[in-house]
């Protein structure tokens, strides 16, 4: 979309103190993105207001003042930072700013901030003692995070648009020059600087790698692949330590595709599921690009029933990370600072902190005490010059001023909560769920947003369990936006905002509550098991499972129950007293309503109650970055003449506005899904390996896909019931193509495309690059993915800026 | 959906189990309503509706989940989708309440529409009284239907995995 022309020039305080700064330059104008539409209607009956929130995000501190932005959302942005007296618990003043401030930076001589402002085009200049922006730097869109050389003369800034860093250097009268960049991976977002300047190293979020930067020759020397998203970055002494998650995919160590390159079948732990998806910090030599270690949850086992001991030979359990690297003791590992020789960490999905001690010379880690947060989602981490921790809670709208003991000393409202305290509505209580995942887990580990960072998609496939074929297959990580754009949309069509919950069924499997234990009661547990426990409940131990969906008992290996909740019902109420301070919804938009008298009451915040106001929250908010392509670029008016015009037909199946067509949202009125329109993700043997469960549809009616019966006949299926999985195939919706500028590289269902490009072309297209692949062909045949085979390089190249224009 | 039925059905005189006089929730004043009947399906019996008192099934399906299924009969059979939403009230527990976009119907029958229980175990619910209330629409028309019965367990085995798991098939 084009950006608003703001008509303001640079240097909007001139006349005041400007430490930092461009001076005017005649031919910039300012301007701000315009976010995305949301297509939920507010005559939908699960619509309802939303509070203004800022989001809280960074924290930058000088003495006792600390600084805080406050982005806003990517569909309300802010445009504020908070400026706090650190010594009496005030907010001194909230500077405005540009939209979508996240990343803040100190100037050399600590009397401006830097504020790095995402959906405009500069960089604020606020000056620390009068607390107002004295000066804009023109930047491009999405300048996001930065940090000064040691001797203060460059700026080094990502940008998640352009996957670069950009560089300027300032004069000796603090005047900035934009001198180039250095592309590094996709979407990078932290940076630091090493304590003695050789180094910058770049935290790629979404593309899952850390691109270190020789300082004097500006070359990226590194590129180091975590196969995670490192989620921030800090030096200490000669160590990077990176806060990330695990590499693995849920394909066992031995089978499966080689996801991860290294010629060998499997990338995962013995682990299954999500259960495969651990915390982890690494520290890296930026020297050689080598991770040195890498830790991981100290809760990897043994919690969950489907948690493997390291000692059951049986199942592979000596193939789990040594037993002393798990010392992470919170989810979702997000950002670390420095404080001398060791490292704070905060727990962006368990509302925790931690320190830990680095080993100077070996860079080895050593954890300390994990500490609870004053508020949720923990983001920014700060440490005063007194050795105080200061944390940014993004949800909770509140700064947090911390003892290095964990005490809480102040807990600062520093962003909105005029229309109440977080959560406030059910759409709110959704997005403490989706964030703040692992509080409602059984054992802590696990966070919608890990793999759905900011909502979007991160570059990785992983194996789908609910797959016929799930310890071989890829899908790729769906982005968690632009919801309302194609309902149903969990699965590609099999689930709408209502009835997803076998996905957050993940988090707490019924078998680990002991009255609904089916091994342990196969013939029914008491009815009155949950007032009056029987002995089972406090002496058998938990059930296991060989292959993370059928859960036996038996191994000698298993576990005690991961909690002393009977049933998932109390362990969900719980929990929902305890984060949320409430057990039902607002019911606002999440409520019973009875289908006799229309009458609606809030429903129990149980699994289906958090389920759906998740629903709600993912509908409430598109979480699409405004896009900053130009729409009215040649290039791209050309695109959009072949994308819209009938040899291409791109528009049967992207239609405006949602470019997507799904069951519920397309512009014809009928329900619509289809066969695959690429060749699908066959195994060595001709297997269709795209092809759910036969558990999975039993369950979820939604689903569409041919019956083995339907095509072979059932004489056939009764003696093999895979007889057809060869031809039988899954219908889905398509793609929506809103948004999809910010996508990670990975495309299709099962990621095998890496990129745009590679989506969009035919096999052997000229357009393609060395080394590319076209996939728009369905088993030989040529343009079902959209007529691109007559196409040429330029009108490949016009077609893919148009779709980034979306 | 797991296929809609292609079998041949016929619906009785539709007798009117649907119908309250109340055009319900939501924005059924705008639809033209039309009779409808609860019932459960069998390739051999074909549709049986709910008597007063029926037993509702409880199943234990994928990973652990409990529900019971239904299906509606009309005579409508023009009638050819339509989002359903389902709510059960069950003796001494809380509502359950669940929708079932595009539910397709053939021949005036729709295929199993699905009531999930999210909040306790089997036994819990076994034996207890239960009202069900379901309610079909279209763009035009709309079917609100009610049925009362006790949640019964006859099924040995439950169904998690992709095979049965029955009791002398495991244990502590």
């Amino acid at each position: 979309m084009k950006p608003s022309q703001l008509g303001l020039g640079c240097g909007v305080a001139g006349g005041l103190l400007m430490t930092l700064g461009i001076g005017c330059t005649p031919d910039w104008t300012a301007a701000s993105l315009t976010p995305y539409a949301n297509p939920f209607p507010k005559d939908d009956p699960q619509w309802a207001p939303q509070p203004h929130r800022s989001k809280p995000q960074e924290v930058i501190t000088q003495g006792d003042r600390a600084w805080v932005s406050l982005p806003g959302t990517s569909d309300v942005p802010d445009d504020r930072v908070a400026v706090i007296d650190l010594a009496d618990g005030s907010v001194i003043d909230r500077v405005e700013v540009g939209s979508n401030p996240q990343g803040l930076v100190l100037s050399p001589d600590g009397r401006s901030v830097l504020v790095l402002n995402r959906f405009s085009n500069w960089m604020s200049v606020v000056d620390s003692e009068s607390n107002v922006e004295v000066d804009r730097i023109p930047t491009d869109f999405y300048a996001t995070e930065a940090v000064f050389s040691p001797d203060g003369s460059t700026l080094w800034v990502t940008n998640r648009w352009l996957d670069q860093v950009r560089i300027w250097e300032f004069d000796a009268d603090g005047r900035a020059t934009e001198v180039g960049g250095v592309k590094v991976g996709v979407n990078p977002r932290d940076l630091a600087m090493s304590p003695d300047g050789r180094f910058v190293a770049v935290a790629n979020l979404t593309g899952l790698t850390v691109s270190i930067i020789d300082t004097e020759s500006r070359d990226l020397v590194q590129t180091v692949d975590l196969r995670a998203p490192p989620n921030g970055l800090a030096f200490v002494g000669e160590w990077l330590v990176v806060p990330t998650l695990s590499a693995s995919s849920n394909h066992l160590p031995f089978a499966g595709p080689d996801t991860d390159g290294d010629g060998q079948p499997g990338d995962g732990t013995p682990n299954s599921n999500f259960q495969d998806s651990q915390n982890e910090i690494a520290v890296i030599d930026p020297e050689t690009g080598t991770v040195v270690h890498r830790y991981t949850s100290d809760t990897i086992c043994c919690k969950d029933f489907r948690d493997i001991d390291p000692a059951d030979a049986a199942l592979y359990g000596e193939l789990l990370p040594p037993a002393d690297t798990w010392i992470v003791g919170g989810a979702l590992p997000e950002q670390v600072v420095a404080d001398g020789d060791g490292a704070w960490v905060t727990y962006s999905g368990s509302n925790q902190f931690q320190r830990f001690d680095v080993d100077v010379t070996t860079g080895a880690l050593t954890a300390g005490k994990v500490f609870d947060t004053a508020g949720h989602n923990p983001h920014g981490i700060a440490v005063t010059d007194d050795g105080r921790v200061v944390i940014a809670h993004r949800l909770g709208e509140t700064l947090g001023v911390y003892e290095a003991d964990g005490t809480v000393e102040e807990n600062i409202v520093v962003g909105d909560v005029s229309d109440g305290d977080f959560p406030a509505t059910d759409a709110e209580i959704g997005e403490l769920y989706n964030f703040v995942t692992s509080k409602f887990s059984v054992d802590g580990d696990q966070v919608c947003a890990s793999c759905h960072r900011e909502q979007g998609n991160i570059n990785k496939v992983f194996g789908m369990p609910l797959s016929v074929y799930g310890g071989q297959n890829s899908r790729m990580t769906m982005a968690a936006r632009g919801a309302a754009d194609t309902r149903p949309w969990f699965f590609e069509g099999a689930m709408d905002q209502t009835n997803f919950r076998p996905v957050i069924n993940e988090f707490a499997r019924v078998e680990n509550f002991c009255c609904e234990d089916y091994t342990l009661f196969p013939d029914g547990a008491p009815a009155d098991c949950a007032s009056n426990p029987p002995p089972e409940c406090a002496d058998e131990p938990n059930a296991y499972t060989p292959d993370g969906i059928t859960a036996v008992r038996g191994s000698a290996l298993a576990h005690p129950r991961p909690t002393s909740s009977l049933t998932r019902e109390a362990f969900y109420l719980e929990r929902a007293q305890a984060v949320i301070g409430r057990t039902e919804s607002f019911g606002d938009g999440v409520y019973a309503e009875d289908l006799l008298t229309g009458a609606r009451s809030p429903i129990p915040l149980d699994l289906d109650g958090v389920t759906k106001s998740l629903g709600v929250f993912l509908l409430q908010n598109t979480a699409l970055l405004p896009n900053p392509n130009d729409p009215d670029d040649p290039t791209a008016l050309r695109g959009r003449a072949l994308f819209e015009s009938t040899t291409s037909n791109c528009v049967s199946c992207h239609p405006a506005p949602g470019f997507a067509v799904s069951t519920d949202v397309n512009p014809a009125g009928v329900a619509v899904r289809m066969d695959p329109v690429v060749t699908p993700n066959y195994s060595d043997a001709g297997m269709n390996l795209d092809l759910v469960s036969v558990g999975f549809q039993s369950i979820f009616p939604m689903v569409e896909q041919d019956t083995c019966e339907a095509l072979c006949g059932e004489a056939a299926c009764a003696e093999d019931p895979a007889a057809c999985d060869d031809v039988r195939n899954l219908r889905i919706n398509a793609t929506p193509l809103r948004g999809l500028w910010d996508r990670a590289p990975r495309m299709y269902h099962d990621g095998r495309a890496q990129g745009l490009r590679e989506a969009i072309c035919t096999p052997g297209h000229p357009a393609l690059h060395p080394g590319e692949r076209g996939f728009n062909e369905r088993n030989g045949v040529p343009d079902t993915n959209g007529g691109t085979s007559h196409l040429s390089p330029a009108e490949i190249d016009d077609l893919m800026a148009y779709i980034l224009t979306l | 959906m797991r296929s809609s039925r292609r079998v041949a059905f016929a619906l009785g005189a539709a007798a009117c189990a649907s119908g309250s006089p109340d055009t319900g929730g939501g924005d059924g004043a705008d639809k033209s309503e039309f009779t409808c009947e609860l019932g459960s399906f069998t390739k051999e019996g074909g549709f049986a509706p709910f008597g007063e008192n029926a037993e509702l099934e409880l199943q234990m399906g994928f990973q652990g989940f409990l529900l019971v299924s239904a299906y509606v009969g009309t005579s409508e059979r023009d009638f050819p989708a339509g989002d359903a939403a389902m709510s059960m009230v069950v003796e001494g527990a809380d509502r359950i309440d669940g929708k079932q976009p595009g539910v397709a119907f053939v021949d005036g029958l729709s295929d199993e529409i699905l009531i999930f229980f999210t909040a306790n175990y089997l036994s819990y619910y076994e034996g207890r009284g239960a009202d069900l209330v379901v309610r079909v629409e279209d763009v035009s028309r709309y079917c609100v239907v009610s049925a009362s019965g006790t949640l019964v367990d006859d099924d040995p085995c439950i169904h998690t995995g992709a095979d049965p798991i029955c009791p002398e098939d495991t244990g502590p």
